[in-house]
């Protein structure tokens, strides 16, 4: 505490204070956890046509295509739930930057090759291109937030937490 | 307090992925229409044709020369007097394309080169089709490139 007083002082202390602010983290981890739950449903639905699009990106070897089309969508989708209400926050915001980790050197790849493909981010038809990039910049810079800031405010596992201790709590 | 906290963490990415794998698996297995895990196209065999000869017979106009890749790609260079056929569009084009296929001589089928092996794909989709006079380009459009050998764009 004494410490964070110190740096509030400059503009860019409160900065870094609001960065860490555990209200942020809430806020954040349930965007994150919304954007991804929306961008898994679609690929959910089309598992074929994700597999094209995940073929296309020409990273993968062939015979790992078809599994990552089929699991990938629903690591998103329960990581993504999970970030919502609140469990297992650490876990989840720590996979999920690790695939925006993956998903950027990817874009990143063919964006360096000059390929004119699909995105398959959020659904059919979108090219892939400058915004998917950025996009996925910013969702990693949330994740990273949320790994590391997020306190469990309006968090299922900090219900479960709390009705845990009630026993332990001294009377009055 | 740290270590423990760690070791948490990563159980819990474990718990997910193994959720993510039960979910994703079972669910393909229920559906209807379900992907197979690992592509059909990845058993098959096919010849293979090198490029200096792939060259020698398209001078001489004895093979038929199939582009595997996307339009966008086809457009921007192809190999001379290669039509294109991309993956993706096989069921809706190959009936046009039959009539349009020599009586004799071979169909070369190239992809990139790098990447997706788009031109496996294809010639699988050929082989299902019951076409068997089909030849993979070696190396694809990047072997054909680093020769020097010419190429046309449209």
């Amino acid at each position: 505490m004494r410490m964070n007083r110190g740096v509030s002082a400059s503009p860019w202390g409160r900065i870094y204070l609001l960065l860490q602010s555990p209200y942020l983290g809430a806020i954040l981890r349930v965007i994150l956890g919304a954007l991804f739950v929306t961008a898994s449903w679609d690929k959910i639905l089309h598992p074929a046509r994700f597999a094209e699009d995940v073929a296309n990106y020409g990273i993968l070897p062939p015979f790992l295509v078809n599994l990552f089309s089929l699991i990938l969508p629903w690591i998103e989708m329960i990581a993504g739930l999970f970030l919502i209400l609140g469990l297992l926050s650490q876990s989840s915001s720590l996979i999920l930057s690790a695939l925006l980790v993956s998903f950027i050197a990817a874009i990143s790849i063919n964006i360096a090759r000059g390929a004119r493909i699909d995105c398959g981010c959020f659904g059919a038809g979108e090219e892939l291109g400058g915004i998917a990039l950025l996009r996925d910049l910013v969702m990693l810079a949330m994740g990273v937030q949320v790994f590391f800031f997020d306190r469990g405010l309006f968090a299922v596992s900090s219900l479960l937490r709390k009705r845990g201790k009630q026993p332990h709590l001294p009377p009055g | 307090m740290r270590s423990s906290c760690v070791v948490h963490v990563l159980l819990g990415c474990l718990f997910i992925g193994f959720l993510s794998l039960i979910m994703g698996l079972g669910l393909n297995f229920l559906r209807a229409s379900s992907l197979p895990l690992i592509p059909p196209f990845l058993f098959a065999s096919y010849e293979k044709i090198d490029p200096v000869q792939a060259q020698e017979l398209a001078l001489e106009r004895k093979v038929f020369l199939l582009d595997s890749r996307d339009h966008l790609q086809y457009k921007k260079a192809h190999l001379p007097r290669a039509l294109n056929l991309p993956v993706k569009d096989f069921s809706a084009l190959y009936p046009a394309l039959a009539p349009l296929l020599p009586a004799n001589g071979w169909i070369v089928i190239y992809g990139e080169g790098w990447g997706r092996p788009t031109e496996k794909e294809l010639a699988y989709l050929f082989l299902q089709a019951g076409e068997r006079r089909i030849k993979i380009l070696d190396g694809g459009g990047r072997a054909w490139a680093e020769k020097d050998y010419p190429v046309e764009s449209r």
